[in-house]
């Protein structure tokens, strides 16, 4: 901080300083630069404009963004306007950024008959680590980034990379994110033991895309947002990896989470049920609340201090609430996968996989009776007492 | 593309001027919340009645106490909305830890934007009413002063003196500075969408949210990352603000002046966030006896001054370390210089190599303050530290250390280190150019911020501030 002796100077308007003489101009001829450089940017990025036209909020304003999206982006490519942005993301390292991919997979996998009940466990060691990979929406990222601190201290479990977090994106709309696309390829080459996925708090609306339908929480809507969930689960369950889907926790917004979020969390829920030892559902609201069930911005964290676990938002979490989350996706994985036994060794060869048919206690005993029913019927994924 | 006009139209009739910008920035600011346009409101009514009071105040008693108020009111809302948290959970947790139970019912207070920023420009309005460098004139005048959508979020601060003159001046809308404008909006994006968001989402973020993972390379470059970072998130966001008020018709003073080009800690106090910097200078600093006192109150009131100054930013003890740096390096080069003074010495004689040596040490104490001011907690600042200082991690495989993540940081650090004149020049040659070949090249320059900025674009760092 400066003495009162020697003040520094006055900042200086940021138009005097090292001015030389600039033409000043009349609005019209500002108005002029101002129409060319839209039109001049519109046109040099037009597929970039029609990709963000697509993720609009759905109605009539984005109908007519694309409407006009469409004709810029024919004008441009006709003309070859475009290719100096597909140039630029070649350089760097972007292609296939404008790409639009609606189309959505459907589920593969028929209701298994004989459902070996409980699944078994596969054991994982330093020597032969599970494979961790954490993607999802902006609600996956930080405790995304709490699993990834944590893992190391379990000794088995091995993070593949970064947490791969798309802000605002889901399945409602592919046009903004196509997941199945994304996570197609990102499993493609195997190499991930389990996928801890966090994914629908931006899906609360109507559907586009391949079989996209509205309004949301019709029965058409719980008919297509079932096959995008369970088609998304077969996706990544027949790349031969765990998946770990954590549900929507409680918001500030009470309404919003009980009329939207409860209704699409029973959706995940039983569509998980469905696939025994390949889908957990994570249901995090229990230790994300305080007194039996609701939103809660701070509980009480180790040593019963007062952390914040939520940030001021009332839909993101801190790091403490990140550490919530982590320790329970972590729990979770502990009754799914065997992370223990490699500390006792048995006399099996070492470093070779052993199934062992542990009880799993978090993931919901399947039945045939749970299975296909409607989330509002259901009744089992309410507020969690 | 509907305020600019409407507001040229109107340039001419400065009522129905202000009436319109006065409810396109409320319009802009309720836009987050519409509930925050009533605090707002409410602090305009209130503080030009207090302004009002002092001015009135027929004694310097009564003055004094309607300063008071005004100075208890405007931080009391500060505290409530940004610091209530933070004071209730660190008091259960110390009266925890003193094995008294105390479990506070706690509320959950949504954070309006920008409150830091109009704060202390209506704590300006009223000590400097109060000091008599300020005359209070109409309410309107102050709400479009403080609700001014171009600064109303992240600054710059703008004193009542520099900003209400310029209100009722004469604006002709055939001279309109639009060549800088453009200028510095188009530097101001490519600063943020590019450089900062590139930083952002390829190392910085993953870097300090899990240190542990990344090599001791990566975190160094990551901290490194950070500072042009911020500089560019926050810089980026002032040329636009600038740019924007330059078309409304309206000069903002200077907010950064090549802060990483600094010599000293004081000298990077001279060049970032400037309106900041001379807002706790004049209404701290001084008020508080400035170095006037002697040698131990003049470290007092730095420490006291950069300490609430990283305070304001937030309410976590990451803040209050990095303003405690920061005091302690300006208490650090005042000893110095009083001892060299005291001596008799003659300041060291300027070098290029001394002047090189003294840039990167302060740019290597800034970088070491960022780590606090960025990490989450104290422990992760710890973590980022240990990492970095563990020669075993030092040569893990660093696959963050991409060629897009080095351009930003040289295309970040170039920028501060072109000259001015040269700046200066390229403007004026712009602004000579024909108003088709102008729209042009903002045309391609739009081409290469948005081709090159990653897909979605994060909020500005300060508006959280």
């Amino acid at each position: 901080m400066p003495a009162t002796k020697k003040l520094p100077p006055t900042p200086q308007h940021a138009h005097e300083i090292d001015d030389p003489a600039r033409h000043t101009m009349a609005v019209g001829r500002v108005l002029i630069v101002m129409v060319t450089a839209l039109l001049v940017g519109a046109l040099l990025n037009a597929p970039g404009l029609r990709k963000t036209a697509f993720g609009q909020p759905l109605g009539w304003q984005r109908d007519v963004a694309v409407f006009i999206a469409d004709r810029l982006n024919d004008v441009s490519t006709t003309l070859l306007l475009s290719e100096p942005r597909a140039g630029i993301q070649v350089l760097a390292g972007r292609s296939g950024d404008d790409n639009v991919d609606l189309s959505l997979p459907s589920p593969t996998r028929p209701a298994d008959p004989d459902i070996v009940w409980p699944p078994p466990k596969i054991a994982f060691s330093p020597t032969k680590p599970m494979r961790l990979a954490v993607a999802g929406d902006s609600l996956s990222v930080t405790p995304g980034e709490s699993l990834i601190n944590l893992a190391p201290g379990t000794g088995v479990i091995l993070p593949t990379g970064e947490v791969d977090g798309r802000i605002s994106t889901g399945l409602a709309r592919p046009e903004i994110f196509n997941w199945p696309a994304h996570l197609n390829e990102k499993l493609a080459g195997g190499g991930v033991d389990a996928l801890v996925l966090t994914l629908g708090s931006n899906d609360d609306q109507a559907l586009t895309g391949e079989g996209g339908v509205g309004p949301l929480l019709s029965p058409e809507w719980e008919t297509e947002y079932r096959r995008r969930v369970g088609g998304l689960m077969d996706l990544v369950t027949n790349k031969g990896t765990k998946l770990f889907w954590i549900g929507v926790p409680f918001m500030s917004n009470n309404e919003r989470y009980d009329t939207r979020y409860q209704f699409m969390n029973a959706i995940v829920r039983s569509e998980a049920e469905k696939r025994p030892g390949k889908v957990v559902y994570v249901d995090t609201n229990p230790v994300l609340s305080i007194f039996g069930g609701g939103y809660s911005q701070y509980l009480p964290g180790p040593d019963n201090t007062f952390v914040q676990v939520r940030t001021g938002d009332g839909i993101h979490f801190t790091r403490a609430g990140g550490d919530l989350v982590a320790n329970a996706v972590l729990k979770a994985m502990g009754e799914t996968f065997d992370l223990e036994s490699w500390k006792n060794p048995p006399t099996t060869k070492a470093g070779s996989p052993v199934t062992t048919t542990t009880t799993s206690t978090t993931s919901p005993k399947p039945t045939r009776k749970s299975a296909g029913k409607t989330p509002g019927k259901t009744g089992k994924s309410g507020k969690n007492k | 593309m509907i305020v600019l006009p409407v507001s040229w139209l109107l340039m001419p009739t400065r009522q129905r001027w202000k009436l319109f910008i006065l409810a396109a920035s409320y319009f802009f600011y309720g836009y987050w919340d519409w509930r925050f346009c009533l605090l707002i409101a409410g602090a305009t009514v209130a503080n030009q009645v207090l302004a009002t009071a002092v001015f009135r105040a027929e004694n310097e008693r009564t003055k004094r106490a309607w300063l008071i108020a005004a100075v208890v009111g405007n931080l009391g809302m500060l505290a409530y909305f940004k610091y209530y948290g933070f004071f209730v959970s660190s008091a259960a947790n110390t009266l925890h830890q003193l094995g008294i139970d105390f479990s506070p019912t706690i509320i959950n207070v949504a954070l309006p934007v920008g409150i830091s920023f109009f704060t202390f420009q209506a704590l300006s309005y009223v000590i400097d009413t109060y000091r008599g460098t300020f005359t209070p004139g109409r309410l309107i005048d102050f709400a479009v002063f403080l609700s001014f959508f171009p600064h109303v979020i992240a600054g710059p601060i703008v004193r009542p003196a520099e900003f209400i003159p310029q209100i009722d001046a004469a604006h002709d809308p055939r001279r309109v500075d639009a060549s800088r404008a453009f200028f510095l909006i188009t530097i101001g994006l490519f600063k943020k969408v590019v450089i900062a968001n590139i930083l952002a989402t390829q190392i910085v973020d993953p870097v300090f949210s899990s240190p542990q993972q990344h090599s001791g390379l990566e975190v160094l470059v990551g901290i490194y990352a950070y500072a042009i970072q911020i500089y560019a998130d926050f810089s980026g966001y002032t040329d636009i603000a600038i740019g924007i008020s330059l078309l409304l018709g309206f000069r903002f003073p200077q907010n950064f002046d090549s802060p990483y080009t600094a010599t000293s800690i004081q000298d990077f106090w001279r060049r970032w966030h400037m309106t900041l910097s001379r807002w706790l200078r004049d209404y701290l600093y001084i008020p508080l006896g400035g170095n006037q006192r002697g040698k131990w109150s003049t470290y007092r009131n730095l420490m006291l001054t950069m300490v609430l100054g990283g305070l304001w930013h937030g309410a976590a003890w990451t803040f209050v370390i990095w303003g405690a740096i920061h005091g302690s390096f300006l208490c650090g080069e005042h000893f110095r210089r009083a001892r060299r003074e005291a001596k008799g010495l003659p300041d060291p004689v300027d070098t290029r190599n001394r002047r090189i040596v003294s840039r990167l040490i302060t740019f290597n104490v800034v970088c070491v303050a960022w780590v606090f001011f960025r990490a989450e907690s104290l422990e992760n600042a710890g973590n980022i530290f240990s990492q970095l200082l563990t020669p075993a991690h030092w040569f893990d495989a660093s696959p963050l250390i991409g060629g897009m993540v080095l351009f930003a940081i040289a295309a970040g650090l170039a920028e501060q280190y072109i000259p001015r004149d040269a700046w200066a020049r390229a403007m004026a040659r712009f602004s000579h150019l024909t108003p088709l070949v102008q729209g042009t090249v903002l045309g391609v320059c739009l081409l290469i911020i948005n081709t090159l900025g990653p897909r979605g674009v994060a909020p500005f760092i300060y508006f959280q501030f």
